[in-house]
Parts: C-alpha cells; structure tokens; sequence
C-alpha cells in the first residue's frame, strides 16, 4: 500500500525546503480530525427516522402517478372553445348546390316545404360541424330519416362526379320524430320613438 | 395459503435485516472517512458531522443500489464532498450577509480551538489547500486521509491511477509554489 502510495510521490524539495513526503505528513496531520464518539449513534439515529431503503421512491411514483392522471383528466376534458364557422373550401363548392339544410324542427312539421337558398350560411354550418365539435348548450338536433338518406344520396353522387338531385322519400310515418318543445319565448316591447328635435322645427311643442 | 405468506414475509424481514446489517458495517468503516472528506471542507467539527450524517442518511435511502463496499465508499466521498461545499458556501454568503466576512478565519479559529488551526502553519496550509482547483484539491485531501493509496483515491473518485498520480503530482507543485510564497510574504 505505501509502496504504491510511493510511486505517486516524488522525494522533491521546494524552495520552502518541504519535500513531498513532509508535505504529505502535514496534510495528514491536517486530516486528523476525529468525530466525536456520539457520531456514529447520532448517524443511526437520523437513519432510523428516515423511510426504509428502497421505499422513498414510492412517494415519488404515486406523485407521479397523480399528476399523469391529472394531465390525462384535463386533455379528455371537452373543449370550450367559442364557435367559429371555418370555410374549407373544398367542402363549400360541393355543398353550394345541396338543398338547403333545413332545420329539423321546422323540417318535420313542414317536410315539402322549400327555402330559400342562403349558400353562405349553409357551407357555414356544414363546415362548421365537420370543423369541430360546437359545445352550446342548444336543443338536440333531430334530422328525419328521409332527409338523411337523401343528403346521402346527393353526397354519393356528387363525389362520383355526378349531380342527381333525389327527391326525398315520403316521411316513414312508423318512425316518428321526437321533438321537444322549444322554451317559451318572452314578449320583446319596443317603447315608441318621439322624434322631439323634428317635431320642434316643425314648431309644434312635445 | 398462510405458511407461504408466512414464509414470504419471513424472506421480506430477512432481507431487511440484511440491509440494515451491511449498512451499520459500511457505516461503522466509513463514519471517519465521510466526516474528514466534510471536515476538510468545512473545518468545524459540528457541521463536518452534520453534512456527514445528511450524506449516510441519504446513502440509507439509496442502499439497494449501493451495497457494493467501493461503490458505497465512492459514492458517499462524492456526496459528502458536494454537500461539505454546499454548506460551505451557504456559509459564507451567511456570514457576509452578517457583515462578518472579514472575522472568517478569526471565527473559524476560535470556533475549532482544538484542532490544529491555532498553528500558524496549519492555517496556511488549509489557505493553500483551498486555493487548489476542485479537483486537485479532493485528491490531495482524499490521498491524506487514512494513508489512502493512489489506487484507493482512483476507486474512490472511479477515474484511472495515472489521473490520479498527474493530479496529486500537480497538487503538491501548486502547494509548494503556494507555500513558498506565503512564506515570502
């Protein structure tokens, strides 16, 4: 051991006449230092009042583990972004020439009846519902059957490059819609609007 | 069902008491060796032993993967080394926050009356020492605590034996240098 020790240390001597073994019994000299005799059971007892070996990483994990669960509860959470009526273009030249998207209300009380063509609102809304998922607190949308399989049909024929327009079917009078009662809509009163200003330079008095 | 869960756990304390077994033989052959590392650092007996106490504790919670005698041994001198400076400086940013900077070495040398600082030439050997870079500093230390051999202090710091002759070679050069001119001065 000391003889290994030796191979590292040259028996030079500096200008403060210390040679490296001198130098070396003064470090050690320096190293001395002895805890005191409590060390030993002061170090025991800290070991004592700590977790077990291999165990205080399970605090860890479960940290871990919460905050994965958290971060996975708030991604599937539904969105709340506003809504917003995006045009892809693609999709608003093939609706353009699609009947009008009635509303199903309406639709199922009057299913003959024709609209006028709003094209703008129109790829609006489909865009919109094939954008993104529109989270409002509105009432269901109730779509008859007959309807849905003549938007299918148009749709089919449009993507092979053909125009067939189908008359829809007549409503199947077995399946019948479900259509909850709109909320009651209040009144609006409008007070009467005196144009004071014209009726003075007319000289008549309010 | 019972005998086997009896057994099970039978083997789980057996283990245990394993563990608790190696680490009071390392703690008991390296308490000296963790508290001279932090002492030679910190120069206060009360703090080399609770930076060395905070190391063992931590190498406590870490046994499973240190139940190799000179894995143990390495880890725990890099540990208690790290945190010995650590609290060194925490330290002295206290005591220059108190406006005490320029009472250090007189406080010091109070404060450890009874080691070796009350000798004039032990104090500039710890100044020369602390003027080492980090890692010729370590060595030095490590080669003189416990009549450490070359192949002891490449264990202990997991680098080659030439790494560590080169280092103390250097070392003991800057501290001749140092020496001599402090002794000038």
């Amino acid at each position: 051991m000391d003889g290994h020790r030796m191979n590292g240390r040259s028996e030079r001597t500096g200008p403060t006449g210390v040679d490296d073994a001198a130098l070396d019994r003064e470090i050690e000299s320096l190293l001395g230092a002895e805890p005191s005799p409590e060390f030993v059971a002061r170090v025991r007892a800290r070991v004592a009042e700590g977790p077990e070996p291999g165990q205080w990483w399970m605090s860890w994990v479960l940290a871990a583990g919460a905050v994965a669960v958290v971060i996975v509860a708030v991604m599937a959470w539904p969105s709340r972004e506003p809504v917003s009526f995006v045009r892809e273009p693609v999709q608003t030249a093939r609706v353009e020439a699609v009947e009008p998207v009635v509303p199903p209300v309406v639709a199922a009380q009057t299913p003959a009846r024709s609209q006028p063509s709003t094209p703008g609102r129109k790829s609006g809304v489909v865009a919109a519902a094939t954008e993104r998922r529109i989270d409002i607190d509105l009432p269901e949308v109730v779509i008859a059957d007959n309807e849905v399989k003549t938007f299918a049909a148009l749709v089919a024929s449009l993507r092979q490059s053909r125009f067939d327009a189908p008359v829809p079917a007549a409503p199947d009078a077995v399946t019948r819609l479900e259509i909850k009662e709109l909320p009651p809509v209040e009144p609006l009163e409008i007070e009467p609007i005196v144009k004071v200003a014209a009726l003075q330079s007319e000289g008549e008095r309010p | 069902m019972h005998e086997r869960a009896d057994r099970l756990a039978g083997n789980i304390v057996t283990v245990d008491e394993n563990l608790a077994r190696e680490f009071e033989a390392r703690l008991v052959e390296s308490s000296t060796l963790a508290f001279r590392v932090a002492f030679s650092v910190l120069r206060q007996r009360e703090d080399a032993e609770d930076v060395a106490q905070e190391a063992f504790a931590k190498a406590y919670r870490s046994f499973r993967q240190l139940r190799d005698r000179d894995r143990f041994r390495a880890w725990l001198v890099r540990m208690t080394w790290r945190m010995a400076l650590d609290r060194h400086r925490a330290n002295r940013r206290r005591l220059a926050r108190d406006g005490a900077e320029a009472g250090l070495q007189t406080r010091l040398a109070r404060e450890s009356g009874d080691v070796v600082l009350e000798n004039e030439r032990a104090e500039q050997l710890w100044q020369a020492i602390d003027t080492l870079p980090e890692k010729l500093r370590l060595v030095i230390v490590l080669a003189g605590i416990q009549g450490h051999d070359i192949r002891e202090v490449a264990t202990l710091l997991d680098v080659p034996d030439g790494t560590v002759k080169s280092r103390l070679f250097l070392a003991r050069k800057q501290l001749r240098e140092r020496l001599s001119w402090m002794a000038t001065e």
